[in-house]
């Protein structure tokens, strides 16, 4: 830095060798998640049944799943806002969405931008929750923040990807799923699928409709019982 | 099966876990972090705080205020934003740390925030620096800061945790910087995406504590969720360096009567005695293992416009690309060391700041100046040239003076050179 700065271009201060790398990657051998019984908190919906529209793509950004010509416009309804999901990656999706259908997507979900629509629209069109190989941290914090539930299966996206069928357009139409909540187990064509735990304390961030909420219900118990 | 040091420092800083209970990666918990840090951003987490009905913090001594950001404004309105800051902070019994102090981050490991086995969690990118003094450093966003104030809590989903294996010693004028820019470029294709890194191997012990910041600092632009250092005779050396800055009068920032600021030398002991609590299992389970050997480490520039892209210095020599600006600044870089090794440049080469280029210059603290005033590092490099800034985010976030102009080119000691972030080109590693 200095030494560029006294030259006026990028340089070293000293003359350095230049030689290979010496690097090496390991990954562990993919253990399956045991499937684990979860306690379940009084009003959280131990299970969810639904038809699967998979979405056969890594990467998916928040543009694709709530354009960013919608993302500053602070005067749309719920409604107006479930309608338009996903019409930039794929314009048949909502022509093929019935209500209740869960989605299931590929790696790193959510990239991009940090807009929270891109949870929140897809609840307001009354998806149950979102499955994926991997999610963009940030789209799960505004998912969880706002009360909707999202979670990995990266053998689920295998199995789906196996079936040609899925793979001939941007959204196709899967079985139906099972997901087990209290077993932390979905099933899908006979097959069953183990999934991270969807611990007490994240049933409560759903249960009351996400983070602020939830700080609210807890100031107010502490008034009303001290 | 063992358990990572991430997975250990979950589980201390878990709320309403059962005692002997573990925590495992993946598991989603409510965690009760020793600190959560604001900076400016601090104006914006006050209406959410208030908005959630919120009234008192639940554990004052839990916040700290760090203004860092927007200093060079000094517009009114600018002014009165940092003087509600403080009169909030004063009002809850908060620590405040006034514009000038330092870059944030900087100031809570400088001013005793950060220690060995703690969960610090601030609402910036760059929360990850608190890795090296074997903290849990990773960010949250301001609804997650809003909520730690009124509850003390905020939910967290224990990430993957990646071993990064650094093996034998870096050469001659190889410095932390080259490691972490190295690593972002050979390990580019998302191996530690959202994960937690926790770094280990021969080569950690030879480390000084400042490349430790500043690798850890920049897993950020890694893609990681945390970069921690293990606990050693560094972090206790360093450690030790700081006790007797908590009783210095001339201390800066302001504390509440219940702070949690500063450590003493008995403080120290305990943790190293208890220090197997800050360490990874020998037989600890991680999702992915990688090994970097650091003796084949040479310097490197990215980009320019992302931190994927890295050119070795040698072949940027030969290219020979002239520049109009040079950022020796930032959270990442600008610590006394930094400083040191430029004012050794300068010394060898008895030379100036060439014609056509702007050195900027800013420390990570007003302490890191104030050492490197005392030393005469700070004086050779103005007299070389080099404009200074107050010690701040300013550039580096393109605020303030001495932006990059339209189709200038830069080179920084910055972490991010994102197109446009400090309006221009390019950016580098080493010094």
């Amino acid at each position: 830095m200095a030494a560029s700065a006294l030259a006026g271009f990028n340089c070293a201060p000293k003359t350095f060798a230049e030689r290979a790398a010496g690097t090496a990657v390991r990954r562990a051998q993919s253990k399956p998640q045991s499937s684990v019984s979860v306690e379940i908190i009084a009003g959280f919906p131990p299970g969810v049944r639904g038809r699967v529209l998979f979405i056969d793509k890594d990467n998916l950004n928040t543009d694709g799943i709530y354009g960013s010509k919608h993302t500053y416009r602070d005067d749309m309804t719920p409604e107006e806002m479930a309608a338009v999901t996903f019409e930039n990656y794929d314009p048949n999706f909502n022509t093929l969405y019935r209500r209740g259908d869960i989605v299931v997507g590929g790696l790193n979900f959510g990239s991009g931008s940090s807009r929270e629509q891109a949870a929140t629209a897809l609840k307001f069109k009354g998806i149950p929750c979102v499955i994926a190989a991997s999610f963009s941290e940030t789209y799960k914090r505004n998912a969880f923040n706002n009360g909707f539930v999202v979670f990995e299966c990266p053998e689920l996206v295998m199995h789906l990807r196996a079936i040609p069928r899925l793979r001939d357009a941007p959204t196709t139409v899967a079985s139906e799923i099972a997901i087990d909540y209290g077993k932390s187990t979905l099933t899908m064509d006979g097959k069953s699928f183990p999934f991270p735990p969807l611990s007490p304390a994240a049933q409560e961030l759903i249960l009351a409709g996400g983070a602020e909420n939830l700080v609210a219900a807890r100031l107010r118990a502490k008034s009303s019982s001290g | 099966m063992g358990l990572t040091l991430v997975e250990k420092i979950a589980a201390r800083h878990a709320d309403g876990l059962a005692p002997g209970m573990i925590v495992r990666a993946g598991d989603f918990i409510s965690i009760r972090p020793r600190h959560v840090m604001t900076h400016d951003n601090t104006g914006a987490v006050i209406p959410k705080f208030k908005q959630i009905g919120a009234t008192a913090i639940a554990d004052p001594a839990q916040p700290v205020f760090a203004i860092d950001h927007d200093i060079q404004n000094v517009t009114p309105k600018n002014l009165e934003k940092y003087a509600n800051i403080e009169a909030f902070a004063a009002e809850h019994g908060i620590d405040f740390y006034p514009a000038g102090t330092g870059i944030s981050h900087q100031v809570m490991v400088e001013q005793g925030y950060v220690v060995p086995g703690a969960l610090v969690v601030a609402s910036d990118s760059h929360s990850n620096l608190y890795g090296a003094i074997a903290a849990l450093g990773t960010p949250v966003v301001r609804t997650d800061a809003a909520s730690i104030w009124a509850t003390g809590v905020t939910w967290w989903q224990v990430p993957k945790v990646a071993k990064m294996v650094l093996k034998r010693n870096l050469s001659a004028g190889v410095t932390g910087k080259d490691v972490i820019i190295a690593l972002c470029g050979l390990f580019n294709k998302d191996e530690v995406l959202n994960h937690a890194v926790e770094f280990m191997g021969d080569g950690v012990a030879n480390l000084s504590m400042d490349a430790r910041m500043t690798i850890a600092n920049m897993t950020t632009e890694w893609g990681a969720l945390a970069g921690v250092f293990p606990f050693d005779q560094v972090t206790v050396n360093y450690l030790r360096s700081r006790v007797g800055e908590f009783t210095n009068d001339r201390r800066p920032g302001t504390r509440g009567p219940k702070s949690r600021s500063g450590y003493t030398n008995a403080d120290i002991d305990a943790w190293w005695k208890n220090r197997s609590a800050s360490s990874a299992d020998a037989d600890a389970s991680y999702a992915i293992e990688l090994e970097l050997d650091l003796a084949t480490v040479v310097p490197h520039v990215s980009g320019p416009n992302e931190v994927k892209t890295m050119v070795s210095l040698t072949e940027m020599q030969r290219k020979h690309v002239p520049i109009q600006k040079a950022y020796l600044l930032s959270c990442v870089n600008a610590r006394v060391a930094d400083l040191h090794d430029a004012a050794e440049v300068v010394r060898a080469r008895g030379a100036h700041v060439a014609a056509g280029v702007e050195f900027y210059l800013a420390a990570a603290s007003a302490e890191v100046q104030a050492k490197a005033e005392s030393t005469g590092d700070w004086q050779t490099l103005l007299d070389a040239g080099a404009i200074p800034l107050p010690s701040g985010c300013g550039a580096c976030i393109g605020l303030g003076r001495g932006l990059v102009g339209k189709g200038e080119i830069a080179i920084s000691a910055t972490n991010r050179n994102f197109k446009g972030r400090c309006r221009g080109g390019q950016r580098v590693g080493g010094i």
